[in-house]
C-alpha cells in the first residue's frame, strides 16, 4: 500500500490520495493522470491493467486501486 | 378515501382539457384571420342561382357591380373579388365556382402588386367553415373532425409535425405574428355585438374532391414554356411585392384550368388614377415592360390580356376624382367603372 | 418520422397500452412488448434493412457468449493442480490472445458494417439509406462485447434481449448511446405506469419540443444564411454571428431531441443514459466533451482512448519519454496523440466529409495543446497574481470555452474546409461590424427570419438558460416544478405549450434532427 501511495505521489503531489474516496467522480484526476498512474502501476507491480478495468470504481481511491492490483496479481 | 382521490384526479383531468380548449378558442379568435369579407362574398355566392361568368381579384376588382354588369351585357356575372385576394385564392374561387356552375367566362381583375401567394390551407378552412355554418353545432363538430382526420392521417402528413397542428386551426394563420390580433378581435367583437351570423344560410354542399386539388394538368410543354417565361420575368428588375415567378406559375395554372374547362379567360389590369405608375418610382419603365410581358404570357396560352392604361380614353372616362386612392374607385362611382369595364371586356372577349 | 407527429404519438400510445396490459397479465414477459415496439419502429422506418441490426445483435450475442465460455475454460485450466506459476501465466496468455482475436473480429465486423454503409458506399457513389440508428447501435454493440471481454459483466444468454438492447426505439433516432449494464435492469423488468414518472416525462417531452421547435428550428434559417459555401465572402462579424446562433441551435436541437427520447423511454419505465450536463458551463474544452454528447464521449474514452494508451508500444513510449523528459512531457505527448486520434474519430463518426475530420482535429488539437501548456498557464497565473479558482477566472474560462466551441461551428456547418478557414481569418481581420449589422438587418428584410420568430426563440432561450443555471447550481427545476400546486404547474405547462405552438406558426419550415443523420 505504501508503495502505491509513493507512486501516486510521484504522479500528482497535490492530491491527498490517502483519504480521498472519489478521485474520479469528483474530477480530481484527469484521464491523463490515470494514464500515468496505470503506466506506473503496471511497471511497479508487474501487472497489466486492461483497458476494460479503467472504470471510476477501480480508481476512486488508493484502496480501490490496491484491490484491483491484488485481484490482477492473483488472477 | 381512495375513491375521492380517484374522483379528484378525474375532475382535474377534465378541468385540464377544458382549460386547454378554452385557451385554443381564445387563440383562435386572436390569430385566425377574420375573413368576414370573404365569408360575406361566399354567402352571397351561395344565394345566387345562375352564374356563368365570374370576376376574381383583389379589392381593386370590387369596382365591378356584378348586377349592373349582368344588366348591361346579358351575362350572369358574379364578382368574387375580396380585399387582398392573392392569386392562389383567386384560382381557388374560380375552381369553386366552376365546380357548382357551368362557367363560360372568367376575368381576373389584376393589379401589379397583387398580394402574396397565400397558403391553400387557410382558405380551405374558411370554405369548410362557411359550409359548416349552416349546420347544427354537433354536425359541424363531426364534419370538422372527419375532415381533420382525413388530412392528418394522409400518407405524406402523418409522420410530420403538421399532422398534429392540423387540429389547431389558428396554427395556419399566424404568419404575421401579433400584427392582426387587435384587428381580428375588434372585428369579431363588433360583429358579435351586432348579432350578425355571417355565412348563415349556405345551401350548397361543396364537393371537396372537385376543388381541393391542383388541376395537375401541366403538360411537359406547359412546363417548358413556363421555364422560359419565368426566366424572362426574373431578369426584369421590379419593385418588391411585384408579380414574380411564383405568381406567374399560378397564372399559368389558371390558364390551364380554363383551357381544360372551356372557360373563356381574360386578364384585365384595373382602371387607376393618372399617378398610378408614379408609385413605382425608378421601376416605372420596368412595370410597363412587365405589362407587355404579361400580354405575351396570357396570349401565348390562347387568352386575352388588357391593360386599361393602354386605353387613351381611360382617364377622361374615369377621371382621378372617381378614385379614393391610386387604384380604388369610390362607392358612388362604381356604376361608371362597371359600365366602362363592361365595354372593355365585351370588346376583348368578342 | 418526427417525435411531434400523429404517427409517433399513436405508435407510443398503442404500445403503452399494450405494455401495461401485458404487464398486468404477465409481468415477466412485459419486455417482449418493448422488443416488439423496437422491431416495428425499425421496420416502419427502415423496412428490410432491419437485417443489419439483426446481424449485429446476433454477432455480439454469440461472440460474447463464446468469449465468456473461453474465459471460464481458461480459468479451469489454470486451476489444475501442479502447475507452476510460469505455466499458469503461459496458459493465461494463450487464452488472452485467442480471446482478443475473437473480440477484434466481432467488433471489427460490426464496425466494418458501419463503415460500409456510412462511408464506403456513399464515397463509391452507391449510397443507400442508412438503417435507422446504425451509428448509435453499432457503438452500443461494440461496447457490449468489449465489456464482456473485460469481464465487466456476464454475457446475456437470451439473443432477443441483446436485440432489444440494440433496437430499443427511443434511442434509434439520435441516441443516446446506452450501455448494456446501465439499461438492462430497466429493459427487462416489469414496470407499472407510475404517475410521477409520467408527469416528469410529459414535462421533459414538452421542454424538449420547445427547445427543438422554438429555438433550433427558428434559428436554423439564420444559421444557414450566415454559414454556407459563400461564407468566405461575408464579413467576420456576420460569420461569427452565424456561429453564435449555431452554438445555440445545435444545443437546442440535439439536447431537445434527447429530452424527447428520454421522456418517451421513461413512459415505458426505461431510464436511458444522460447525454448532456449543461455543457456550455464548461471551463475547458476537455470538460465540455465530458458534458456534451456524454454517451459518445464516454464511449470514445472507454473503447478507444484507454485501449489505445494501454497498448504495449504506446505504454512503452510513455515510459521512455517520461523518464527522459519528465512526467509532464510523457503525458502531454501520449495524451495528446491519443486525444487527437479520438477526436479525429469523433469527427469522422459525424460523416465521411472532410470538414468533419477538420472539426474533430480542431477539438483534439486544442485539448492536447491546453494540457501540454498547462504548466505555462499556471506560471502566467502566478506571475499576474491571478487566482485560478476565483470567480472572475471561472467566468473567463466559461466564456473562453464557449468561444472555442463557437468557432468550431465554422468547420461543423460549412462544407468546404477552406471556407471555414476563411471565416476564421475574416473574424480576426475583416470583422466589419457595420457591414455585418447590415446583413443581419437584411435577413429580416428578405424574410429569412422575422421579429416574431426571433422574439419567440429568445423567450424560449431565456427559459432554457434559467433551467440550465438552476441545474448548474445544483437545484432541480424538475422537482421544483413537480412540487408546485397544480395550478402553478398548469400555468407553466400551458405557457410552454403556447410557446411551442406559436413557434410553428412563425417558423419558415420544420427540419429533421441534426443528429438523426449520423
Amino acid at each position: 500500500m505504501d508503495e502505491l501511495l509513493e507512486l501516486l505521489k510521484d504522479v500528482r503531489d497535490d492530491v491527498d490520495f490517502e483519504n480521498c474516496e472519489s478521485l474520479i467522480d469528483d474530477g480530481i484526476l484527469a484521464s491523463f493522470d490515470i494514464l500515468q498512474i496505470i503506466a506506473a502501476i503496471n511497471e511497479e507491480f508487474d501487472v497489466e491493467i486492461p483497458a476494460t478495468s479503467i472504470i471510476p470504481a477501480n480508481f476512486n481511491s488508493a484502496k480501490a486501486m490496491m484491490a484491483l492490483i491484488t485481484k490482477l496479481q492473483e488472477d | 378515501m381512495q375513491l375521492s382521490k380517484y374522483v379528484k384526479r378525474t375532475l382535474k383531468a377534465i378541468l385540464f382539457v377544458a382549460v386547454f380548449f378554452v385557451m385554443m378558442f381564445v387563440l383562435d379568435a386572436m390569430f385566425e384571420m377574420d375573413e368576414a369579407s370573404t365569408e360575406a362574398m361566399l354567402t352571397r355566392y351561395s344565394n345566387t342561382e345562375d352564374i356563368d361568368m365570374v370576376f376574381v381579384g383583389n379589392s381593386a376588382g370590387e369596382m365591378v357591380d356584378d348586377e349592373l354588369y349582368s344588366k348591361i351585357t346579358g351575362d350572369d356575372a358574379f364578382n368574387m373579388c375580396t380585399p387582398s385576394q392573392g392569386l392562389s385564392v383567386s384560382f381557388k374561387n374560380l375552381q369553386l365556382a366552376s365546380s357548382h356552375h357551368k362557367i363560360k367566362k372568367a376575368v381576373l381583375l389584376l393589379t401589379f402588386d397583387v398580394a402574396d401567394t397565400e397558403s391553400y390551407d387557410g382558405i380551405d378552412h374558411l370554405y369548410d367553415r362557411v359550409v359548416d355554418s349552416s349546420s347544427p353545432f354537433y354536425v359541424r363538430i363531426v364534419n370538422i373532425i372527419k375532415r381533420d382526420v382525413k388530412r392528418s392521417f394522409a400518407r405524406d402528413m402523418i409522420g410530420s409535425e403538421k399532422s398534429v397542428n392540423i387540429w389547431i386551426p389558428w396554427e395556419n394563420e399566424t404568419m404575421h405574428g401579433f400584427d392582426n390580433v387587435k384587428k381580428n378581435l375588434t372585428k369579431r367583437f363588433s360583429r358579435m355585438m351586432r348579432g350578425d351570423r355571417l355565412g348563415s344560410g349556405i345551401a350548397f354542399d361543396l364537393n371537396h374532391e372537385v376543388y381541393d386539388r391542383n388541376p395537375g394538368r401541366w403538360t411537359d410543354e406547359d412546363a417548358a414554356m413556363f421555364e422560359e417565361d419565368a426566366a424572362a420575368i426574373d431578369e426584369l428588375p421590379l419593385p418588391e411585392g411585384m408579380l414574380g415567378a411564383d405568381k406567374m406559375e399560378l397564372l399559368a395554372d389558371m390558364c390551364t384550368f380554363c383551357r381544360d374547362n372551356y372557360i373563356d379567360f381574360a386578364v384585365v389590369v384595373t382602371p387607376h388614377r393618372t399617378d398610378y405608375y408614379d408609385r413605382y418610382d425608378e421601376y416605372r419603365a420596368n412595370v410597363q415592360t412587365l405589362s407587355g410581358y404579361l400580354d405575351a404570357f396570357v396570349s401565348k396560352r390562347g387568352f386575352m390580356y388588357y391593360n386599361t392604361e393602354d386605353d387613351a380614353k381611360l382617364h377622361t372616362t374615369l377621371p382621378d376624382a372617381y378614385f379614393y386612392d391610386w387604384e380604388h374607385v369610390s362607392d358612388e362611382y362604381k356604376p361608371q367603372a362597371t359600365e366602362y369595364l363592361a365595354g372593355v371586356i365585351t370588346d376583348l372577349m368578342k | 418520422m418526427a417525435f411531434y407527429s400523429v404517427a409517433f404519438f399513436g405508435f407510443v400510445l398503442l404500445f403503452i397500452i399494450l405494455h401495461d396490459l401485458v404487464g398486468e397479465i404477465s409481468p415477466k414477459n412485459q419486455w417482449i412488448v418493448r422488443l416488439l415496439a423496437g422491431l416495428s419502429f425499425f421496420v416502419f422506418l427502415s423496412g428490410v434493412r432491419i437485417v443489419f441490426v439483426l446481424v449485429s445483435a446476433l454477432s455480439v450475442w454469440d461472440g460474447a457468449r463464446i468469449i465468456h465460455k473461453y474465459d471460464l475454460k481458461n480459468k479451469e485450466m489454470r486451476k489444475r493442480e501442479g502447475l507452476s506459476k510460469d505455466e499458469k501465466k503461459a496458459i493465461k496468455e494463450k487464452g488472452q490472445r485467442a480471446k482478443r482475436t475473437y473480440l477484434l473480429s466481432i467488433a471489427g465486423f460490426n464496425l466494418l458494417l458501419l463503415i460500409l454503409v456510412k462511408y464506403y458506399l456513399p464515397v463509391a457513389n452507391h449510397p443507400i439509406a442508412l438503417p435507422i440508428g446504425i451509428s448509435f447501435y453499432t457503438l452500443m454493440a461494440v461496447s457490449y462485447i468489449v465489456d464482456v471481454y473485460g469481464s465487466k459483466y456476464e454475457p446475456e444468454g437470451n439473443f432477443v434481449k441483446v436485440l432489444l438492447y440494440l433496437c430499443w426505439f427511443p434511442q434509434l433516432i439520435q441516441g443516446p448511446i446506452n450501455r448494456f449494464d446501465t439499461v438492462k435492469d430497466d429493459l427487462f423488468s416489469h414496470h407499472r405506469l407510475h404517475a410521477p414518472d409520467m408527469r416528469y416525462a410529459f414535462y421533459l417531452f414538452l421542454f424538449g419540443a420547445v427547445k427543438k421547435y422554438a429555438i433550433a428550428d427558428l434559428l436554423a434559417p439564420i444559421v444557414n444564411a450566415a454559414l454556407n459555401n459563400d461564407s468566405a465572402a461575408y464579413p467576420g462579424s456576420f460569420a461569427l454571428f452565424g456561429a453564435l446562433m449555431f452554438a445555440v441551435q445545435q444545443y437546442a436541437d440535439f439536447s431537445g431531441g434527447i429530452d424527447m427520447s428520454i421522456a418517451v423511454s421513461l413512459l415505458f419505465g426505461v431510464k436511458m443514459n444522460e447525454n448532456f450536463r449543461q455543457p456550455y458551463f464548461s471551463t475547458s474544452l476537455a470538460q465540455f466533451w465530458r458534458r456534451w454528447h456524454m454517451t459518445l464521449g464516454s464511449w470514445m474514452r472507454d473503447y478507444v482512448f484507454y485501449p489505445f494508451v494501454t497498448l504495449k508500444p504506446i505504454a512503452d513510449l510513455n515510459k521512455a519519454v517520461s523518464k527522459r523528459f519528465g512526467n509532464h512531457a510523457g503525458r502531454s505527448l501520449i495524451g495528446g496523440i491519443s486525444n487527437i486520434l479520438v477526436f479525429a474519430l469523433v469527427g469522422l463518426w459525424h460523416g465521411p466529409e472532410k470538414h468533419f475530420l477538420f472539426w474533430g482535429l480542431y477539438n483534439g488539437i486544442i485539448i492536447a495543446a491546453s494540457d501540454a501548456l498547462s504548466p505555462a498557464f499556471s506560471k502566467i497565473n502566478t506571475l499576474l497574481h491571478i487566482d485560478p479558482d476565483g470567480k472572475g477566472m471561472y467566468v473567463f474560462r466559461i466564456v473562453r470555452t464557449f468561444l472555442i466551441i463557437t468557432f468550431a461551428g465554422f468547420f461543423d456547418v460549412i462544407g468546404p474546409v477552406s471556407v471555414g478557414i476563411k471565416c476564421f481569418i475574416n473574424t480576426a481581420f475583416h470583422f466589419m461590424p457595420s457591414v455585418g449589422a447590415g446583413m443581419i438587418a437584411q435577413l429580416f428584410a428578405d424574410g429569412v427570419t422575422s421579429v416574431p420568430a426571433v422574439v419567440t426563440a429568445a423567450v424560449a432561450t431565456v427559459i432554457l438558460i434559467i433551467n440550465s443555471v438552476s441545474k448548474e447550481r445544483g437545484r432541480s427545476p424538475r422537482e421544483y416544478v413537480c412540487a408546485q400546486k397544480f395550478y402553478v404547474r398548469w400555468i407553466i405547462c400551458f405557457s410552454l405549450i403556447m410557446i411551442l405552438l406559436y413557434s410553428f406558426t412563425v417558423s419558415s419550415g420544420i427540419r429533421g434532427f441534426m443528429y438523426a443523420a449520423f
